[in-house]
């Protein structure tokens, strides 16, 4: 229904873009015309299907099993609309390997038992790929029946290393995120390297997976560096958060800090953040990550100063100078598509997974989940919209991917740096990213 | 420090006494846990949202009016009709009530958390001697006492008051003497209203969002604050709020590092061992149903 | 010609006969009683009269207006006042407050205050008492209270259901004088009790209801009534 609604908009957008934007996307039809790895037997059941179709692939039936409700929502409508904006363009401009694709996005409710039944459903429906949301307990539900029927389970933006580490849900796992462990660090090195900053305060939300790993990697990195820990605390980011405990503590165990690090999520962290401006500290405050950012940050605190993310991209609707200028004609695409500007940077990963999708599939010359999976892997690093990524065997999340820091002064976000880690911390020995992301 | 994490537990004290307290009033008069009592903590909130660039009294007003409208309608057209029927009929309707209250919000309002721009009139901080007090506290602690008190001249020294105080503790007989119990319900709704929009307002003041979820904790927590009260007893649920609010914030503040992210759980194996020990709450309320 | 009359009214709860066909009847100025034994049907009588519970079939009237129908509020504003079994005071509410409520359908502020102040000349002990929460009463004091409450509403008739259950006989006496005083100064009273002697000895005239609701009887009462007889025959209905 939405779709068919955004119908028009949506080809205007792809129109306006496609005509900007020549970078990344332009693998033609032909290049599909050798399926390289498929095996015969494959290629004799594609046939059967296709018959007379223009290239050997199937078209693509994407099943988006995420959610429009509930509680992780927020962090999934964005992105879901900008990976089907992705495919619309692709199809606009002729499809994958000349064919069609579809999307089907399915509201999972933000519940892991709905999502399980959901991603069933879409099996049964003929799905052959599978995009689940962008949090490790609420994808693993979808991950783990897609992984089951060999599908591969593309994460809108997943940043948990078990939900790519190859053994946790399998190998049909893939994000485009290069995960919380390369962000983690990445925030350290810009802590320690271009700030010089010694001394941190970790002010932990251990909501989430998701923040609680963040915090881990920075940690792991910081003290790596020589950097030190000088005090640290935890509270919940939930609704009922209630900051005056942890302000209080912060008074005195922050006083000596140069940054406060806190790796939470909206609402939370900006309620903790004013609560900390509020209490008269202006210690700079650094999220070691993309969640806290936007205009979900500048809405709430409208004087915030002080205040470092570590997004995707600066998205230009709150954040000034992104070195890509790419970045500027797919806000005004999801704009003109949605009516709404990305308020965080999460929809770029998303986007640049339908054009890597594309790509890999295009290069697999086929439509089967292992032959999608292996080509993913072997795609060369390639910018398809926020600079050159890629996957490898080892890491399904991605690598090289440039970081970038924004500042918070006086309510205005402006582009720092870019940051690429020199090394992961060393903090999990299970993370098969460590070696394939440090340099 | 200590007596900063008490002054801190006193400020989040008074506002859990408060919730509690517009939860509480319309048990005692109607025997319904009204659970959408938090739907209209959440519309107070975004009331404030739609009314954040007027001036502050608009802001004030504005909010309890939109409130009581929403109490009074919850009351009209959800609540009246099934008045007569058992407590579980009501429980159910509120409970469907809030479902439908917060998926409008959501309709309405989106599924993302609504920036609420911040007040920095009240993040002025007064210092004595080692504390901190900020304004929002101070308004916070003299609102919740100041409602208190009003509410307790209401109930002693109107008609209506004491109409309500009577139909709460034997409806069947309020009715014999003539007590209307849709006007006394109706004003109960109205308090409750008022209340949960001054609620919304103090709560939101701290926080920087509002989304369609907001009310659910709010909720829970004047749930659990006016059972270990004693329900159907007014101080008895400002008393338990306000013991939730004290104890969750210096739960925080004193569990050590590795425990404190169980501080819920701290918190909610009290309210059990309360409740074994007095299991109708500190302050039982004679003849209260449940 | 009667102020109160019960034609032909029957109570069900489900399935479940509470009264059959009763019809009763209260003259004006009169002091009736209604007597019988422990779920006979006198207190569904008193709450169909009250306006809590709705006859099945049957007809109540008052001042010769059709009231089955009405609602408890509006047949307090017809003037019957309920004295309810188990006397129903706001134990929460101080003796004053519990006053004050009796007199809820009555906007006049300052026939109420007279009211209030003629009900503690009636009543020293509430006057005594007054700021005290009624809860704190003992059961004779309570007993006062209800009856007192029922009287802040002027009513034209006194419905009295059970007054006397739980008091010392001593002070049971007094209630009953005490309604006869009423009675004497106009106020018509239909009193449903189980303790059979006094309320015969107190009232103009009586009722008998036996299981099922069948009313057996209708007799004199007065000061001449050989009250051992009454007993016996009383008794006897009972048990059939």
């Amino acid at each position: 229904m939405k779709m068919k609604k955004s119908w028009i908009g949506v080809v205007a957008a792809a129109t306006l873009l496609l005509a900007a934007c020549s970078s990344g996307d332009t693998a033609s039809t032909e290049d599909t015309a050798a399926p390289a790895e498929s095996s015969a037997e494959e290629v004799v059941e594609e046939a059967v299907v296709d018959e007379g179709a223009s290239g050997g692939v199937e078209p693509l039936n994407i099943h988006i099993v995420a959610a429009k409700t509930g509680i992780i929502s927020p962090f999934d409508i964005q992105p879901a609309e900008a990976f089907t904006m992705a495919i619309d363009e692709i199809n606009a401009a002729g499809g994958i390997a000349g064919q069609q694709a579809t999307v089907t996005w399915t509201d999972t409710k933000s519940d892991p038992a709905l999502t399980t039944q959901i991603a069933e459903e879409a099996v049964a429906a003929g799905a052959n790929i599978i995009v689940t949301t962008c949090d490790f307990d609420f994808a693993a539900p979808a991950a783990t029946v897609a992984q089951a029927n060999n599908i591969p389970a593309l994460s809108l933006c997943l940043g948990d290393r078990k939900g790519t580490d190859l053994v946790t849900i399998g190998p049909m796992s893939l994000s485009p995120s290069p995960g919380n462990a390369f962000k983690g660090s990445a925030a350290a090195e810009f802590a320690f390297e271009d700030k010089g900053w010694t001394k941190a305060y970790v002010l932990q939300d251990d909501l989430l997976e998701y923040t609680k790993s963040l915090g881990a990697y920075f940690k792991g990195r910081f003290t790596e560096l020589g950097g030190e820990v000088i005090g640290e605390d935890v509270f919940t980011g939930n609704e009922q958060l209630d900051p005056a405990a942890n302000v209080t503590r912060a008074r005195d165990a922050a006083k000596d800090a140069d940054v406060i690090i806190v790796p939470s999520v909206v609402p939370a962290a900006t309620t903790m953040i004013k609560a900390i401006r509020d209490a008269g500290i202006d210690t700079p405050i650094m999220m070691p990550g993309g969640a806290v950012d936007g205009t979900l940050v500048t809405g709430a605190i409208p004087d915030i100063s002080e205040f470092y993310s570590l997004p995707f991209a600066c998205m230009p609707a709150y954040c000034e100078g992104d070195p890509n200028p790419q970045v500027k004609v797919f806000a005004d695409a999801f704009k003109a598509k949605t009516g709404i500007d990305p308020y965080l940077s999460y929809a770029v990963l998303s986007y640049e997974l339908g054009k890597a999708l594309k790509a890999a599939v295009e290069q697999a010359g086929a439509t089967d989940g292992p032959s999608i999976i292996k080509a993913f892997e072997t795609l060369p690093p390639t910018d398809y919209l926020t600079g050159p990524i890629a996957w490898s065997e080892t890491c399904h999340h991605t690598t090289g991917r440039q970081q970038r820091v924004v500042e918070y002064q006086n309510g205005k976000g402006k582009f720092v740096t870019l940051i690429t880690p020199d090394k992961i911390a060393a903090v999990d020995p299970g993370n098969p990213c460590e070696a394939a992301q440090s340099s | 420090m200590y007596l900063q994490y008490v002054v801190d537990a006193i400020g989040t004290g008074s506002l859990y006494a408060l919730m509690t307290l517009g939860l509480a009033l319309v048990f005692s008069v109607m025997g319904l846990m009204n659970f959408a009592y938090g739907q209209l903590v959440m519309i107070g909130g975004f009331s404030i949202i739609m009314l954040r660039q007027q001036p502050w009294w608009a802001i004030i007003l504005g909010t309890i009016l939109v409130v009581v409208i929403a109490s009074l309608l919850m009351e009209r057209l959800a609540f009246r009709p099934v008045r007569a029927a058992t407590a579980m009929t009501m429980l159910i309707t509120s409970f469907a009530l809030a479902q439908f209250l917060q998926q409008a919000a959501r309709v309405a309002f989106g599924a993302n958390p609504r920036p609420l721009e911040q007040f920095s009139e009240l993040s002025v901080q007064y210092v004595v001697g080692d504390l901190f007090i900020s304004r929002q506290t101070i308004i916070t602690v003299v609102v919740a006492i100041s409602i208190m008190l009003a509410l307790t001249l209401l109930l002693k020294k109107t008609n209506i008051g004491i109409q309500l105080r009577a139909s709460t503790e034997d409806v069947d007989m309020a009715r014999l003497v003539g007590i209307k119990s849709n006007r006394v319900i109706a004003s109960a709704f109205v308090i409750s209203g008022v209340i949960a929009a001054i609620v919304s307002m103090l709560f939101f003041a701290t926080r920087t969002n509002v989304s369609w979820s907001s009310g659910e904790s709010i909720v829970l927590i004047a749930f659990v604050g006016a059972v270990i009260g004693g329900l159907g007893s007014m101080v008895g649920a400002a008393l338990g709020g306000f013991l939730m609010g004290f104890a969750y914030t210096l739960l925080n503040a004193l569990l050590p590092l590795e425990l404190r992210v169980f501080a819920d759980a701290f918190l909610y194996t009290i309210v059990i061992v309360v409740l074994l020990i007095r299991p109708s709450g500190l302050i039982a309320a004679k003849g209260a149903r449940v | 010609m009667s102020l109160l009359k019960l034609d032909q009214i029957s109570i069900t709860y489900g399935r479940a006969v509470a009264v059959k066909g009763l019809s009763i009847h209260v003259d004006e100025g009169e002091f009736v009683s209604l007597i019988g034994h422990n779920g006979v049907g006198k207190s569904s009588t008193v709450k169909a009269i009250a306006g809590v519970v709705r006859p099945t079939s049957g007809s109540i009237w008052f001042k010769d207006r059709d009231i089955t129908q009405m609602d408890s509020g509006d047949i307090l504003r017809m003037g019957i006042a309920v004295v309810p079994e188990g006397r129903h005071i706001f134990t929460r509410l101080t003796v004053r407050e519990n006053l004050v409520v009796g007199a809820t359908i009555s906007r006049d502020r300052s026939a109420n205050l007279k009211n209030l102040d003629s009900m503690i000349d009636r009543f020293p002990v509430l006057g005594k008492y007054s700021s005290r929460m009624a809860g704190l009463l003992s059961g004779g004091e309570q007993q006062q209270l209800a009856i007192a409450r029922a009287l802040m509403s002027s009513p034209t008739m006194l419905l009295l259901d059970e007054p006397s259950l739980g008091l010392a006989p001593l002070i049971v006496q007094q209630v009953f004088d005490l309604l006869k005083e009423l009675n004497e100064q106009g106020v018509s009273i239909l009193l449903i009790e189980q303790n059979a002697a006094q309320a015969i000895i107190a009232s103009d005239r009586y009722y008998v209801m036996r299981t099922g609701g069948v009313i057996s009887t209708e007799a004199r009462g007065g000061d001449q009534v050989d009250v051992a007889k009454i007993e016996a025959d009383y008794l006897n209905f009972g048990t059939v």
